[in-house]
Order: C-alpha cells, then sequence, then structure tokens
C-alpha cells in the first residue's frame, strides 16, 4: 500500500505513488520528453535539468501541492526521486502546520 | 568606411505577418485597426488600436521558445527567421561577426502586467522565468540564441525612436567594420490593459484613427509589431550574390534637451540634418520622407515645421507620408516598421499613402501623400523618429542600384 503523506484540502491525502506520477509528468513537460525516459532514478544531470528549469520545477510544484520547497532543501534534490521525497516532507510539514493551528485554535 | 546594404526583411505587424502581405497593404493603402476586445463600455475613451490577430506563435517556434518569450520577443523570433533566412547570411558570414541590435521600449508587458496583477491582488508566487520573460532585451537575447550569433547584441530603449537608433547603432556596425553583419530592427507588444489606460490618461490617442498632417487629426493609434532588417557590406552582398532591398547611407540623432513629452523643432531639425550630412547629401536629393507622423496636434506641428527648417523652398516639393496611419503607432518597433516601408517604397518607386487623410493641414506646409500611394522614383529618402522626452533619429536610405 502506499505510503500517505500530506493533506490536499480538496481529496484528502495524496498517496506517494500519486506525487511520483506527478512530478515524472512535471519533468518530463519541462523538458519536453517522453514520460518513458523518466524514472525516479534519473537524475537531472542526466537529463539536462539545468538551475533554471530547478527553480522553474519547485515552483510548478509548489502550485501544484500548495507547499513551500525551503531553499535550504532544494540544493539537494539531484534526482525525480529526491524531488518526490522533497515534495512528500514538504506535505508533511504543510500538514504538521495545519495540525498545530487548529490544536492551537481548539486550545 | 564600408557600404552597407539591406540583403534581409522580415515583419510582424498589423497589415501583414510577413513583408509581401505587409507590402500589399502598405501600398493599397490599408490600415490594420480593430476593435479592443474585452475592455468595458466607456472605460477607455478609444476603442481600436493596431493589434495583431492570429499571430500564431506557436506554429513557428519550437515550445522551449514559447515557454521562455513573451509576446514581444516572440515577434522579434518570429521576424528575425524571416530575415535571416531570405537574406542567407549565416550561411556566408561566421556568427561571430554578426551583431544583434534591435530597439524595445515596453519590454515583456503582456507577461508582466498579469503577473503583477495576481501578485498585488490575490498574492501568491511569481513565475520563476518571468524575469527573463519580462528582459527588454529578451528579444536580443533569444535571437542570438537561436541563430547561434556571437558578435555584439543589445538593445536600444529609446521609447518612439527604440528601432530607428538601434538601427542606425547597426549601420555604424557594419560600415565602420566592427562587424560584417548586423540583425536589427525592433519589436514591440505592449498592448495591455494598463498600457491603454496609461496612455488614455496622456489623452493623445484618436477616438477616430490616426490622420497625420490632417487638419482634423485626433491624435495616435497605438500598436505593436516587429520588422527586422539583415545588414552587411556592399561587398560581402556583391561577392556573394545577395539580393539588395536598399542602402542605408546616413544616420542622425539628436536630443531636444527640453521636455519630457513636448517635441521641440530644433531636435528633428537637427537630426535630420545630421542624417544628410552623415550621407553627404544635400537637401535637396531627398525625394521621399517617412515622417514620425503619429496623428497628434504637437508632433505633427513641430516635425512639419522641423521639414520646412531643414529644406526650406524646397518643401513643398518632397512627398511625405505616415505609414503609421496603416500600421499604427508600434513604439519602440515604429522607427524599424517605417525603415521597411521606405525601403519598399524606394525599390518599387511606390511612395505609400498616409491613408484615411482626405487633406493636408494646408499651413503645415507639406506635400503629403493623400488619397492612393503615388509613382515615384525619389533616389534618396529619409525616415524619422522623434520620441517622448527629446530623443530623435533619423535614417537615409538610398535607392540601390547595380
Amino acid at each position: 500500500m502506499d505510503n500517505i503523506v500530506g493533506q490536499n484540502s480538496a481529496e484528502g491525502q495524496i498517496p506517494e505513488g500519486q506525487i511520483a506520477e506527478q512530478c515524472i509528468a512535471l519533468v518530463a513537460a519541462a523538458k519536453q520528453i517522453p514520460v518513458e525516459q523518466v524514472t525516479l532514478d534519473s537524475t537531472f544531470e542526466e537529463l539536462a535539468v539545468d538551475s533554471l528549469d530547478r527553480v522553474s520545477l519547485s515552483f510548478d510544484v509548489e502550485e501544484k501541492y500548495g507547499i513551500d520547497i525551503p531553499d535550504s532543501r532544494l540544493h539537494t534534490i539531484l534526482t525525480v526521486r529526491d524531488m518526490v521525497d522533497g515534495v512528500a516532507e514538504a506535505l508533511r510539514a504543510k500538514a504538521e502546520k495545519t495540525r498545530l493551528k487548529e490544536a492551537g485554535e481548539g486550545a | 568606411m564600408n557600404r552597407v546594404v539591406v540583403t534581409g526583411l522580415g515583419c510582424v505587424t498589423a497589415i501583414g505577418q510577413d513583408v509581401a502581405t505587409f507590402r500589399e497593404n502598405l501600398f493599397a493603402g490599408k490600415n490594420g485597426f480593430l476593435e479592443i476586445p474585452d475592455v468595458a463600455e466607456g472605460d477607455l475613451r478609444f476603442t481600436r488600436s493596431a493589434r495583431i490577430e492570429g499571430f500564431d506563435a506557436a506554429s513557428l517556434l519550437t515550445s522551449a521558445q514559447m515557454q521562455l518569450s513573451e509576446r514581444s520577443s516572440q515577434f522579434a523570433l518570429v521576424a528575425s527567421q524571416q530575415a535571416i533566412a531570405q537574406s542567407e547570411i549565416l550561411q556566408a558570414v561566421s556568427p561571430e561577426e554578426v551583431a544583434v541590435v534591435f530597439g524595445c521600449s515596453a519590454g515583456g508587458r503582456t507577461a508582466e502586467e498579469p503577473a503583477t496583477a495576481k501578485l498585488y491582488t490575490s498574492g501568491g508566487r511569481v513565475h520563476p522565468l518571468s524575469v527573463p520573460r519580462f528582459m527588454a532585451s529578451s528579444g536580443t537575447s533569444l535571437v542570438s540564441i537561436q541563430h547561434g550569433i556571437t558578435g555584439p547584441a543589445y538593445t536600444i530603449t529609446t521609447a518612439c525612436a527604440s528601432a530607428t537608433h538601434a538601427i542606425g547603432q547597426a549601420f555604424h556596425l557594419v560600415r565602420s567594420g566592427t562587424v560584417k553583419a548586423a540583425v536589427t530592427g525592433g519589436h514591440e507588444a505592449p498592448l495591455t490593459y494598463g498600457f491603454y489606460k496609461a496612455w488614455d490618461s496622456l489623452r493623445v490617442v484618436s477616438q477616430t484613427q490616426c490622420r497625420p498632417f490632417s487638419a482634423d487629426r485626433d491624435g495616435m493609434t497605438l500598436g505593436e509589431g516587429a520588422a527586422i532588417l539583415v545588414l552587411e557590406t556592399l561587398e560581402s552582398a556583391l561577392a556573394r550574390g545577395a539580393t539588395i532591398y536598399g542602402e542605408i547611407v546616413g544616420f542622425g540623432m539628436s536630443s531636444d534637451a527640453s521636455h519630457i513629452t513636448q517635441a521641440q523643432p530644433a531636435g528633428p531639425t537637427a537630426a535630420m540634418r545630421r542624417a544628410l550630412q552623415d550621407a553627404g547629401a544635400a537637401p535637396e536629393e531627398v525625394g521621399y520622407i517617412n515622417a514620425h507622423g503619429t496623428g497628434t496636434t504637437v508632433n505633427d506641428n513641430v516635425e512639419a515645421e522641423a521639414i520646412r527648417t531643414v529644406f526650406a523652398h524646397n518643401t513643398a516639393k518632397i512627398p511625405v507620408s505616415s505609414t503609421k496611419a496603416m500600421h499604427g503607432h508600434a513604439m519602440g518597433a515604429s522607427g524599424a516598421i517605417e525603415a521597411l516601408a521606405t525601403l519598399l517604397a524606394l525599390r518599387e518607386g511606390i511612395l505609400p499613402v498616409t491613408a484615411g487623410v482626405v487633406e493636408a493641414e494646408a499651413a503645415l506646409g507639406l506635400d503629403l501623400i493623400v488619397g492612393s500611394a503615388r509613382q515615384a522614383r525619389p533616389k534618396l529618402a529619409t525616415s524619422n523618429s522623434f520620441a517622448f522626452g527629446g530623443l530623435n533619429a533619423v535614417l537615409a536610405f538610398k535607392h540601390y542600384e547595380a
């Protein structure tokens, strides 16, 4: 079973497999290559994802999931798998923030 | 010094998205003015602009180019493709010996304005490609990248004279031998809601249509577009048997040093004189003037006065027209579109009409071409650009005969 991470306000939690699929689609669209050429193990170097592509992709996932990828984390994202992990972490951080806020409001 | 000729032409304008269509409409006196869409009735004092309809950038550019560019740069890319392909210059001249010099005044407004409006109203993020898309010099960079041109490349911004300054600079670069060829002109896509509103506030936009030098003129018609020329030395063009569309023989510049919007005759007078001086030509040799002719009361008065000063008793003998009456005022691209019109006029012996004008204001003392295009074979023609802020640029062109 998929590991469930984070919160999506409209559809509830997002399975990690779905994040992977969406990240692969975003990378393929950004580089204008078929999705089949992108795997979780693809490195940004071999896909020719340059620094401008990286900031554009981080914008894409931030907009898509309503998350923030910190600068410090962005620099460590070097593969598609890193990207998926980065999104999952950011979703967890977002969920935690929401939980704390709600707990605070409840108190 | 090298003689400099034009061996490639390209354009995307309201009266034609290629040179053949532009030429046909230019000589037919057909204007490209269309209703402005998506604006509430009464929101603007004017209802039409010379906007380009049906420009299908996606079919002409790669998806990577589409992602990195906005409308203004897309005009530059497409017009440059036409001009470079026609000239075949890059098959003959090494790319490090080619310059790219463009004029652009408004920058990437079509990308910047919606992004900024969203940010200021609903907040959120701004796309990371915004900066590369907004840069006024983006068109120059993208053209240089597409064609691998590695010589001097820069963008000039002098409001409505930008493209004329750019072509003049490129002319000097080729004439002096700094480069062997240049891709030059101007591109502009300023027709956003914010831009319309800003011009509306200045109260210089026609509520009907731009009628330059007409007694009943009531302002300019805003426009957009691009025109690109390929320049090279006469020697190189002859050696490779290139088609020569005309020769650039002079360039003159000046500043009014007077007012940020109101033109003064002394500046335009000096720029016209310097262009003729640079060409080594006497005023009597000029057989056609493509005027700046915006259609505002002030510009046309000041320009006519400057023409009378330069050409004195000869003034009434020199045919004048403003082709803005057809392609609109494309701001920083205007000078390039008018340079193209002037080159076609000299080459074909047809002087474009000032469309929409029934009769010139008699007091201006000009031989304005009205009614229809005129057959004539001038040897020398000038094209005027007088920008807001008093920045003036004038080019002199010669009909090329082998």
